[in-house]
């Protein structure tokens, strides 16, 4: 039997660095001083049928960036969503890594139907980017403070 | 989906509705100086054009020279006819130049290599529309280069 996905998990993706380092806005201001990816940061590859992501219950924010040789002192950092609070038409599938040891947490949002431009920006909306402070600490299976707390 | 560009397309002014230029004085287009965020506009692109396959670690796809041009070319057409505020500007999955400009409403406009553009706008009454638009700029430059 296939393991389920519990509405109340978060998910992770890796976000490439924005300003300054290569001046490209793939992280904008989302409320306060909180932050939220851009749509160009999730958008699909022609033929791609999800956005690759990583559920925090099995995967760390520091150990995402470490799959790919970087860090947040590189710029680059994670976006997280609750997937309760995932826009509707989405919908999280499990899908293992190759090796499956590379990411255990590996996981897509999905389309139920189509992967349209209103689903992306509402994506993008729906983020959240983690602190530097939240992304070197939370571990495997924490609970980040939620909804996010903005000054 | 939708050609033709809405009036409001930038929710609070179209750059490339007729009454941009037409409320000018005949046989004379001023154009604009370009605002102050043109310079920092054309360092994104030329930060775009030194993207490399899986500059996102997901397999993302180089910038896309053609989607690169149009995009220098809308950017220049949109600087200086239309006081717009400063776009984010970047490259998505498909190595097209996107645009996103917010303030009360949104636009989206993904820069396709053919020098088509798809846009998303959401109005400030969340009013959406999604469309592509062939040659956006061309109306614009036409209109300058005839005088």
């Amino acid at each position: 039997m296939s393991e389920e996905i519990s509405n109340d998990e978060f998910i992770i993706r890796r976000i490439p660095p924005s300003r300054p380092e290569i001046q490209l806005d793939y992280v904008t201001i989302k409320d306060g001083d909180l932050k939220r990816a851009t749509s160009m940061a999730l958008s699909l590859r022609t033929g791609e049928n999800g956005l690759s992501c990583s559920r925090l219950r099995k995967t760390s924010p520091k150990q995402l960036l470490a799959q790919v040789g970087v860090s947040t002192s590189d710029g680059w950092t994670v976006a997280i969503w609750k997937i309760s609070e995932l826009p509707i038409g989405l919908k999280v599938k499990i899908t293992p890594s190759t090796p499956p040891d590379l990411d255990p947490g590996h996981c897509e949002i999905r389309p139920i139907d189509t992967y349209t431009r209103k689903i992306q920006s509402n994506l993008a909306k729906a983020s959240t980017i983690l602190s530097v402070e939240d992304i070197e600490s939370l571990k495997p299976g924490d609970i980040p403070t939620w909804p996010p707390e903005k000054t | 989906m939708s050609n033709k560009i809405p009036e409001t397309f930038y929710g609070y002014q179209n750059p490339i509705s007729p009454s941009v230029t037409e409320s000018r004085s005949p046989g004379l287009i001023r154009r604009r100086e370009p605002p102050t965020w043109f310079h920092l506009a054309t360092e994104k692109l030329q930060a775009a054009a030194t993207l490399q396959d899986n500059w996102d670690s997901y397999g993302a796809l180089r910038t896309n020279s053609l989607s690169l041009h149009h995009a220098y070319l809308f950017l220049d057409c949109i600087c200086r006819t239309v006081g717009v505020s400063e776009p984010l500007i970047a490259v998505n999955a498909n190595g097209n130049v996107c645009f996103e400009f917010e303030q009360n409403s949104t636009l989206e406009l993904e820069v396709l290599p053919s020098g088509k553009v798809v846009y998303y706008f959401v109005d400030r009454n969340g009013a959406e529309e999604e469309g592509e638009i062939q040659s956006p700029f061309k109306d614009v430059l036409d209109r300058l280069t005839k005088f």
